[in-house]
């Protein structure tokens, strides 16, 4: 989905001479190509994130349009002071493209893998942070990110997730997808993640008769409450998963709803309850963290 | 020229007293602060430095306090430029107001909210980015305090100004030697500056930062610069112009108090009735 996203850049760079390409010595192959055709239009700022955050809202401000791409934890956390006074209480047009999101970095150790940052980004003032699950949601939402003015924080995970989507597809902030009606439990993802859940949807279903619906959720502010609300009043049991920290994610975000809203349904959130704390591969980490598919059927079939 | 440098001491006195009026309303701030870089703010605004007429047009000079706290000279200057009306000085700290204890971007004249320190001179890249990107001629000034300088990220922007060669970057540094809880050579020195921004590629000058005629020609110096940014390193007195506050670290972030304020107005030449009139 980087690619899915970064390629929405390199068209707005030709259709759009204020939008720019800018990182800070994490390029991947089109920004090359963009720095290659289009240099007037692209800005390296090295390996400095701070000044890179603020000087995109000093660019903003005059009417360019920055897409900053680099790796999730190295713009919302080293960056986070000057995302948040810079760019987001002044409503700055700055978009971000945080690419490795998730478990993505496999045994790459704590430092890239971003499983904490929709907790620190999730309070700001005016921006939008969007964790797409495939390809086309990034593309849709990268598209959306350059028509909506202010500041927009795409949660990009890797390469080669599986698609669900079609072309026609309308991203919608604040909106849930529903990938699989259910009854008996509703299972919320953000993420790549989803496809463990429906995987583990299917199986239920032909293996044990059971209705579990999946939700596609990319976005906790806003949220889409009413469909937690449809599915919190239908369905016995309500699952979250995600690649992320259970609490200041997408299953904190649904547990406000379910409590506010009195709707008294169990509420099992699946995800990290620590920064990730081995070495392993993404397929042995979603094992070793319970975000796996069968992990999910041995929690719902009984 | 001596005749203009009159003419702007005068308009930095009254300067002085519009921010000796504005703590007597506020009774907390950073007065010190303030005093140190009035100066050059009289002189940025006054003495045809930045374009005035071009003051609120998408080509306006950027003018960027980056140490937020400092805002008294600021929104004394932007009054006296009439950004705003000057009735709002009387707002300073209050209630609703638009002039809180550092920079919003509602106030007109303010580009960026600064407060925490290092920010502003990393949003001044980017306004001088913008410049060169599109051709334009308007400046960016940015006045950054010393103390402030000790943050990483002011070192970030240094380095991607100079590679960039961001000619139309101006910094002037408030540099006053103090900061909030002692002397700056005590905490973190910060010499040789010269050597240091030489060596990312900017051009150095070194000014009386209270000397109009000095600062006047600094900044033609820099205006005229072709090829790199420049940074104008004023030697300031913290507090200047009021001898109680003047060179005192203790006065970083606090307004006078009861008798004091009688030694405010004799330095300044005013009646104490005065302070209560904006």
């Amino acid at each position: 989905m980087r690619n899915a996203a970064t390629r929405v850049v390199e068209e707005l760079v030709q259709r759009d001479r204020n939008v720019l390409a800018v990182t800070a010595d994490n390029r991947n192959e089109i920004y090359q190509h963009i720095l290659e055709h289009f240099p007037e239009q692209y800005i390296e700022y090295g390996i400095a994130e701070e000044n890179m955050i603020a000087s995109a809202a000093g660019l903003a401000s005059c009417g360019k349009i920055p897409f900053l791409y680099t790796i999730t934890n190295f713009m919302s956390m080293h960056g986070y002071e000057f995302l948040r006074n810079d760019v987001c209480i002044p409503n700055q047009n700055v978009k971000f493209l945080g690419r490795s999101a998730g478990l993505v970095s496999s045994s790459m150790g704590p430092t890239h893998q971003g499983t904490e940052e929709l907790g620190l980004l999730r309070p700001l003032p005016n921006l939008i942070t969007i964790t797409p699950s495939t390809p086309i949601m990034a593309q849709k939402a990268t598209e959306y990110a350059y028509q909506h003015t202010g500041p927009v924080y795409l949660r990009l995970e890797g390469f080669g997730e599986p698609e669900y989507y079609t072309d026609d597809f309308v991203f919608e902030v604040g909106k849930g997808y529903v990938l699989r009606e259910g009854t008996d439990a509703a299972i919320f993802a953000m993420g790549s993640v989803a496809s463990e859940a429906l995987k583990a949807a299917e199986h239920l279903q032909k293996e044990r008769q059971l209705s579990v619906a999946v939700v596609d959720m990319p976005t906790v502010k806003p949220i889409d409450r009413e469909l937690i609300i449809d599915y919190g009043k239908k369905c016995k049991l309500m699952v979250s998963i995600e690649e992320h920290s259970i609490y200041c994610g997408l299953g904190s975000a649904i547990a406000e709803i379910v409590a506010e809203e009195g709707l008294g349904v169990p509420l099992k959130r699946l995800g990290l309850e620590s920064c990730v704390d081995t070495c392993a591969n993404r397929k042995d980490l979603r094992e070793h963290y319970h975000l796996d598919s069968r992990y999910i059927v041995e929690m719902l079939k009984t | 020229m001596d005749h203009r440098n009159n003419e702007i001491e005068q308009i930095a006195r009254e300067l002085r007293i519009d921010i000796a009026k504005m703590f007597y309303i506020s009774k907390t701030g950073h007065f010190a602060p303030a005093l140190s870089c009035v100066d050059i703010f009289a002189e940025l605004y006054f003495d045809g430095i930045i374009d005035y007429e071009k003051r609120f047009s998408e080509d306006r000079d950027r003018v960027i306090l980056s140490k937020g706290h400092a805002c008294a000279a600021l929104y004394a200057v932007l009054a006296k430029a009439e950004y705003f009306p000057r009735e709002a000085l009387g707002s300073f700290y209050q209630k609703d107001s638009l002039l809180g204890g550092h920079p919003n971007v509602a106030l007109p004249g303010i580009e960026t909210a600064t407060g925490a320190l290092g920010h502003g001179i990393c949003f001044a890249t980017g306004t001088a980015m913008a410049a060169k990107l599109d051709h334009k001629d308007f400046y960016t000034y940015v006045i950054l305090g010393d103390g402030e300088s000790e943050e990483g990220s002011v070192w970030e922007a240094v380095q991607f100004a100079g590679k960039e060669k961001l000619n139309k970057l101006i910094v002037i540094i408030d540099y006053n030697k103090l900061q909030a809880s002692d002397r700056v050579e005590q905490l973190s020195p910060l010499e040789p500056i010269k050597e240091k921004w030489e060596a990312f590629g900017w051009s150095v000058l070194s000014v009386d930062g209270h000397d109009f005629g000095k600062l006047h020609d600094a900044f033609l110096t820099a205006k005229g610069s072709q090829s790199c940014p420049t940074i104008i390193i004023a030697e300031t007195i913290k507090g200047k112009g009021l001898s109680l506050a003047e060179n005192k670290p203790e006065w970083h972030s606090r307004a006078p108090r009861d008798h004091e304020w009688d030694i405010v107005c004799r330095e300044l030449g005013i009646e104490r009735a005065e302070l209560e009139k904006i």
